[in-house]
């Protein structure tokens, strides 16, 4: 595990504000500059090194994580198969079932159902301040894999801006990283910080910001 | 299809112990199944017939009042724990969620090893539990979440075989407490909500090589078959996550299947056999040998999974070999079996508010369905019981010497419900064809139900099937109850499944509510009994979790605050003995 992935993770994973707000809108600016932003120290960006080290000795790119400048390709329902923009989701409405696809290798990194997210459309006002940092144009990215028992999210409680995971009713805070607001859950739900480029797509700007799923035991 | 895991654990402890206890283990018998002794708790169920009952009468009526925890031990993991503790000989063995088996001194609670599986990180804990583990030969089986079997070694828990019955990433997996008989360890697959096709497997006890496997869905050519249209078959659920009751004499399994997947019945128009069924299956062939469908084209996800009891009956001075079963359905079915597996229908009663059936045939016990209490796509109404039924999978007993069955219903729940336009089937993912947020905002009372007042939802209720009568019941108030029933020969019914985390003894001839104890968690897991050194003791796991847990959630929306309490989580192996023993 090189420093370099060990000092990204901690950016991440810091609250909030200074050192990490700097970073994510610098390289939202560079995305939106349209330079390339792969290197092999930023892949597989999960805020585990274990995790990490793991999905990198997949042959697979389509079961990597989110890699950043991966667009978030919908899953399900109406919109099935488009690339999400940041006109594409209604205002507080129930988020969209995606995954990452990586536009330079046109590979959908599907064969991972850790890699599923759910994007929602919410108010960047009432979002908190980490939150707001890592969504773009009120779009945010999670995980769709409930912390507590890898159940695939498909809940959400619209007045309380949660996101509920039906098995065990685990809820989690859309508006504040998803922090764990009831159920058997413990960890709370990891985001895929996200910006846009050139062409209005969303896109990653980062791996998941801590290990996606539950615990094994 | 199996395929051997290379990535399997056992974490082995207390060596010394084990030594001590291997030199006397006493392997279990076809004949030791088929005829148990009372000190021990061999099957799942006490008896192959799934009576749930101990002859043991040190424990009585008269003296349970003096009931007190010998031991107890920690678990160490959280959700729904459903396992009895089994024992032979003084050996206990108990499996927990996330696919451990524990091994202790039944007397003492001293473990002696423990199994842990390292489950695949990417697996869908859509029912994160096991329902038991069996006894046979030397060994100790178990089947596991990602849709396998494992076979331990008795007196250690090192691994001796394992191997995938199902594929865990297409949907398919494994809760069931296994069955052992005549060689072979009987599994089966759940997955109903993920689109599966439900089937019963047999394995070698000896190497886990598959002997036979049945679809509990025809395929073509088969009989039954036509009662699908088109591809549903092949994602039509029926699927197998209870143990079969046996009938050991004539070598006939009687397994329970689930509901017709997706959950809608018109996106699998048909009768759809064998879902919501009783199926009688050759334990040497695998042949189906006879059937009974409960109901058709299941449309409110009433599993019968639960297996029917295999209990003696009198109807009109004639004797019966009956198969009885408390429906999902909200109806008691009694059927008749015979010594090739051949069911036929014989009544059936409604024992909670039920108003989705029309009519029951009397010769056929076909239903007919009332049209307004049936959902559809794009048809949403309100049916009760509701969708968790009039009894979900929690098991009933049965008492020889009283003669009546014991039920844990629940009463006064309906449900509303109706489905959306089908995505298309994604492999591992849910394939229900009703949105997540329409279940889980599901749950009504009965319109005549008075929330201002405690509301009777948990019901135990006793029936002597001679009569097709409820001879007693007891209410449970304000609580979801999924108590799996334990009766003893000291005139005793023992259950948990509340809120209130009490383990509870009642009266057997009249529901008198004799003692109660309140453990750790809600207690959802199946009582067993047994003696050691001349000592009877009654043991459970307490563990609240699944289904329990998510009917509690929706049960603390529906009732003002304060009357339905927290449960918190985490299993605890509970031992009991009368004081001064």
């Amino acid at each position: 595990m090189s420093k370099k992935i060990d000092d990204e993770r901690s950016i991440v994973d810091r609250d909030p504000a200074n050192t990490s707000s700097s970073v994510l809108q610098d390289r939202r600016t560079i995305l939106k500059a349209g330079a390339v932003l792969v290197s092999g120290a930023t892949l597989d960006l999960s805020g585990n090194p274990a995790y990490a080290e793991s999905s990198a000795k997949s042959d697979s790119a389509a079961k990597l994580p989110p890699q950043p400048g991966d667009r978030i390709q919908i899953a399900k329902g109406e919109l099935k198969n488009q690339f999400i923009k940041t006109d594409s989701l209604e205002v507080n409405a129930i988020g969209v079932e995606a995954f990452p696809y990586d536009p330079k290798t046109e590979v959908l990194r599907r064969k991972n159902r850790l890699n599923r997210l759910v994007v929602l459309r919410l108010d960047p006002e009432e979002m908190d301040e980490a939150t707001r940092e890592k969504s773009a144009d009120g779009l945010v990215a999670y995980s769709a894999m409930c912390t507590h028992r890898n159940c695939t999210i498909q809940s959400w409680k619209q007045e309380e801006r949660r996101l509920r995971c039906h098995c065990h009713l685990s809820e989690f805070a859309a508006l504040s990283e998803g922090s764990v607001m009831s159920g058997p859950a413990r960890k709370q739900l990891p985001m895929v910080p996200i910006g846009t480029d050139d062409e209005g797509y969303i896109v990653a700007l980062d791996g998941f910001t801590r290990k996606p799923g539950g615990a094994k035991k | 299809m199996k395929i051997l895991i290379p990535s399997i654990t056992a974490l082995i402890v207390a060596g010394v112990l084990q030594s001590a206890y291997a030199a006397d283990y006493n392997p279990v018998t076809d004949e030791r199944l088929t005829n148990p002794e009372p000190e021990n708790w061999l099957n799942w169920r006490g008896n192959y017939a799934g009576w749930g009952h101990s002859p043991l009468k040190q424990i009585t009526a008269e003296n349970v009042k003096d009931l007190v925890p010998v031991w107890s031990y920690s678990t160490g993991v959280t959700e729904g724990h459903q396992a009895p503790p089994m024992v032979n000989d003084g050996m206990m063995y108990v499996s927990t969620p996330q696919n451990q088996v524990i091994a202790l001194d039944a007397a003492t609670g001293v473990e002696i090893w423990r199994y842990v599986r390292e489950l695949p990180e990417d697996l869908f804990q859509l029912h994160p539990t096991n329902r038991g583990v069996a006894l046979y030969g030397d060994k100790v089986y178990m089947a596991t979440l990602d849709a396998g079997v494992v076979a331990l070694d008795a007196k250690t828990g090192e691994v001796v075989w394992d191997v995938l019955v199902g594929d865990y990433a297409d949907g398919y997996y494994s809760t069931l407490s296994t069955l052992a008989a005549k060689g072979q360890i009987i599994t089966g697959v759940s997955g109903g909500e993920f689109g599966i096709r439900g089937y019963v497997t047999a394995l070698d006890a000896e190497t886990g090589k598959e002997t036979w496997r049945t679809y509990t869905i025809p395929g073509p050519g088969e009989a039954g078959h036509e009662t699908w249209k088109g591809d549903s078959w092949k994602t039509g659920g029926g699927s197998v996550w209870m143990e079969p009751n046996y009938d050991a004499e004539n070598g006939i399994l009687y397994v329970g299947t689930g509901n017709g997947g997706p959950w809608m019945p018109d996106t699998r128009p048909g009768d759809n056999l064998y879902t919501t069924s009783v199926i009688g299956v050759n334990i040497d062939s695998g042949d189906i040998t006879g059937h009974h469908q409960y109901h058709w084209n299941d449309a409110w996800d009433w599993d019968e999974v639960s297996a029917p009891l295999l209990i003696p009956i009198e109807r009109d001075g004639k004797k019966i070999d009956a198969l009885v079963h408390a429906g999902r359905n909200g109806y008691i079915w009694t059927m008749e079996y015979d010594k090739t597996g051949h069911i036929d229908f014989v009544e059936a009663h409604k024992y909670v508010i039920q108003d989705a059936f029309a009519s029951i045939d009397p010769e056929s016990g076909r239903p007919t369905y009332n049209e307004a209490r049936t959902p559809g796509t794009g048809k949403t109404v309100t049916f009760c019981p509701s969708l968790w039924g009039g009894k979900d999978w929690p098991m009933e007993a049965y008492n020889p010497d009283t003669g009546l069955i014991y039920i844990p219903s629940q009463e006064n729940l309906c449900s509303e419900m109706g489905g959306v336009p089908l995505d298309e089937r994604e492999s591992g993912e849910l394939y229900i064809g009703v949105p997540i947020d329409v279940i889980l905002s599901s749950l009504r009372f009965h319109e005549d139900v008075d929330t201002s007042k405690p509301v009777p939802i948990g019901k135990l209720q006793a029936w002597d099937m001679n009569k097709g009568e409820m001879v007693w019941s007891h209410d449970f108030n304000d609580t979801p109850y999924w108590g799996p029933i334990l009766s003893t020969g000291g005139n005793l019914v023992f259950s948990g499944g509340t809120n209130d985390r009490k383990f509870r003894a009642f009266d057997a001839a009249n529901g008198d509510l004799l003692w109660e104890y309140p453990t750790n968690s809600g207690i959802t897991a199946a009582p067993s009994s047994f003696e050691v050194d001349g000592v009877q003791y009654i043991a459970v796991q307490s563990g609240w979790g699944v289904d329990a847990e998510r009917m509690q959630g929706l049960l603390k929306d529906m009732l003002p605050a304060g009357r339905v309490p927290d449960v918190p989580q985490g299993g605890v192996i509970w031992v009991f003995a009368l004081k001064g023993q």
